[in-house]
């Protein structure tokens, strides 16, 4: 039945480490900025854009984490008086409208605002790559929100991360 | 009322009944609303608000003070702060209660967040409560209440949140207005766990526990020991003050500090568990920031669709006496408070509101802290409360137990937010003692 269980697993321990590393790297961006404005006297353009981009970066990212580990804030009185049918037709009917917004917003829009972009060549001033692959991050989180939520439509009873699991 | 706000606010509801995530909640009523008002290319405008929304530099304080929130609530600060707390308060009648108080309002302050609070406090002090017979709702509640006075007390999340929000508001004015208001809240609340301590005081000498039996650790021991997580506090506010840092950049030396604290100092948490830590506060910051970026979307359709003027319109309809408008500000917002989380709720009504509030005179810093003061209440009240939901997990019990027991406590804070909405100077006299006004 857990058939998905191992993907899933795979794929929140992909995405804790990914996100453990844009951390990281954001706190080290915005101290280093610190660090050279108050003691070199001299701040680099760059700590400021890289921090912002990796900022929108890990928000994503962690939401599809949150997602995929069911951490997400939502209403939670109703639904646990339904009859148990009707309980499982609600779980399916959310995961049905958060599928439909990553495929609306963030993969189709996402995709639409990654190719307006990547087509005006607009590049960010300090970190000199494109801006385009700032909004790359909407249509990718979109397309892991859309599998994750495939998945939990496909079994009922969701597979849990491997977090949970061991709790 | 026009056909988009009418579709946006019926999936709103509808899907907020089917228990959908908020952050997807409010970004698919925005789309869909979008899409009824006929926009074209509605997709890619939700899609390019959410990204630029987030595309923020004061944000970064929110993944910040999160991390810096579960590094202490990993590492021992609790402990210390419990001492300390037990040392000053610990010895009056219904001790462990404003012990419990105390402790929530310093930890709610040092880590910037409430949540972290609630489930390092309330892990440790409600089952100490409950042996002390206190009934474990009494604790919750209480706990879950006392925690968001730390969203009052800098530095704070939501504070930034709002000054990204309300333009030329100084997030360094906001941390010391909230000062005051804050230790007020606390105030009241432990005013109401005193009284309702002395209802369990008669079971507890039944039982054979006495009141004072809680330890109390002598004070300058437990305060040198909770100095270094307390100095955090002056630390992030100095930096800010004294012009060093942003409140931003404040927010990651907080996290610097808190590391040096938990790896090196207290030595609580060792190296090789950063990375779970910096993994699970990236989940909370997906949590957040992703209602930051669906809200941003909803509170420019709504600007698009002139609601602010029609709530200014509306509202000085009713009354243009300044008390009542304030009055039915909050009760707009109370109502706000109970169905959406205190993030999307301070960027989609700061918008709406602020400009009727300054319109009456009022000062933006002094609003900001009405705002936040009454959007505390809304997060321990059901069918959103995040600080409940958060509470009723850690002490076990469920949301319609422990509602009745907070009862007391809602009418604590709502007077004290009455208090800080007509009395500008318990918010602004700091403030101006510092010159930042």
């Amino acid at each position: 039945m857990n058939w998905l269980a191992m993907p899933f697993s795979m794929l929140a321990r992909f995405l804790r480490g990914v996100c453990a590393l844009i951390f990281a790297a954001l706190l080290m961006a915005v101290l280093w900025g610190v660090f050279t404005r108050q003691v070199l006297g001299d701040q680099p353009a760059w700590t400021e854009e890289l921090a912002r981009f990796l900022l929108v970066w890990l928000a994503l990212l962690g939401g599809v984490l949150a997602y995929l580990e069911d951490k997400h804030l939502g209403v939670d009185v109703l639904v646990a008086r339904f009859h148990p049918s009707a309980q499982k037709v609600s779980r399916i009917t959310i995961h049905v409208c958060v599928l439909g917004f990553a495929l609306a917003v963030l993969v189709w829009g996402g995709s639409d605002l990654f190719r307006l972009r990547w087509e005006l060549g607009q590049t960010m001033p300090s970190l000199g790559i494109r801006k385009a692959w700032f909004y790359l991050i909407l249509p990718l989180s979109g397309i892991l929100i859309s599998l994750v939520a495939v998945a939990k439509i496909a079994t009922p009873r969701h597979p849990r991360s491997g977090e949970e699991a061991a709790r | 009322m026009n056909i988009g706000l009418t579709v946006l606010l019926v999936s709103f509801a509808t899907l907020l009944i089917l228990e959908a995530p908020v952050a997807f909640t409010i970004g698919l009523a925005t789309l869909l609303g979008a899409l009824a008002l006929g926009q074209t290319s509605s997709t890619v405008s939700v899609a390019s608000d959410i990204a630029n929304g987030l595309d923020s530099f004061p944000l970064l304080a929110i993944p910040f003070f999160i991390l810096a929130g579960e590094l202490m609530a990993a590492g021992g600060l609790a402990r210390r702060l419990i001492d300390f707390a037990a040392s000053v308060v610990g010895r009056m009648p219904g001790g462990l209660a404003l012990v419990n108080t105390l402790t929530c309002m310093l930890f709610g302050a040092v880590s910037g967040s409430a949540a972290a609070a609630i489930s390092s406090i309330g892990t440790s002090l409600i089952p100490e409560m409950e042996k002390k017979g206190y009934p474990r709702n009494f604790s919750v509640a209480l706990t879950t209440t006392a925690a968001t006075t730390g969203l009052l007390i800098p530095p704070s999340n939501v504070m930034i949140v709002y000054a990204l929000v309300a333009s030329n508001v100084s997030v360094g004015a906001l941390f010391v207005a909230g000062i005051f208001p804050g230790v007020l809240t606390g105030v009241a609340l432990m005013a109401v766990a005193l009284i309702a301590s002395r209802r369990f005081a008669a079971r507890q000498e039944r039982d054979g526990g006495g009141s004072s039996a809680i330890t109390v650790p002598p004070f300058w021991l437990s305060f040198f020991r909770a100095l270094p997580s307390l100095l955090m506090l002056v630390l992030v506010l100095a930096v800010i003050l004294g012009g060093i840092m942003t409140p931003t950049e404040s927010s990651a030396l907080a996290v610097l500090w808190a590391l040096l604290l938990v790896c090196v100092f207290y030595r609580e948490i060792r190296w090789r568990a950063l990375p779970a830590i910096l993994a699970s506060s990236a989940r909370t910051t997906g949590v957040v920031l992703l209602l930051v970026g669906t809200s941003t979307a909803m509170s420019r359709l709504l600007t698009m669709e002139q609601v602010p003027q029609l709530a200014a319109t509306a509202l000085l309809g009713v009354s243009d006496s300044p008390l009542i408008i304030l009055l039915l500000i909050n009760a707009a917002l109370l109502l706000v408070g109970i169905f959406m989380d205190m993030t999307p709720a301070l960027l989609v009504f700061t918008p709406i509101f602020l400009p009727v509030a300054i319109g009456i005179g009022m000062d933006p810093v002094h609003f900001g802290i009405v705002m936040i003061a009454n959007l505390c209440i809304g997060l321990c009240t059901p069918p959103v409360g995040s600080c409940l939901f958060l509470g009723c997990s850690v002490g076990r019990t469920s949301i319609s137990q422990v509602v009745p027991a907070a009862i007391p406590f809602f009418i604590a804070m709502l007077l004290a937010l009455l208090a800080i909405t007509y009395i500008p100077a318990i918010s602004l006299a700091l403030p101006r003692l510092f010159g930042l006004l």
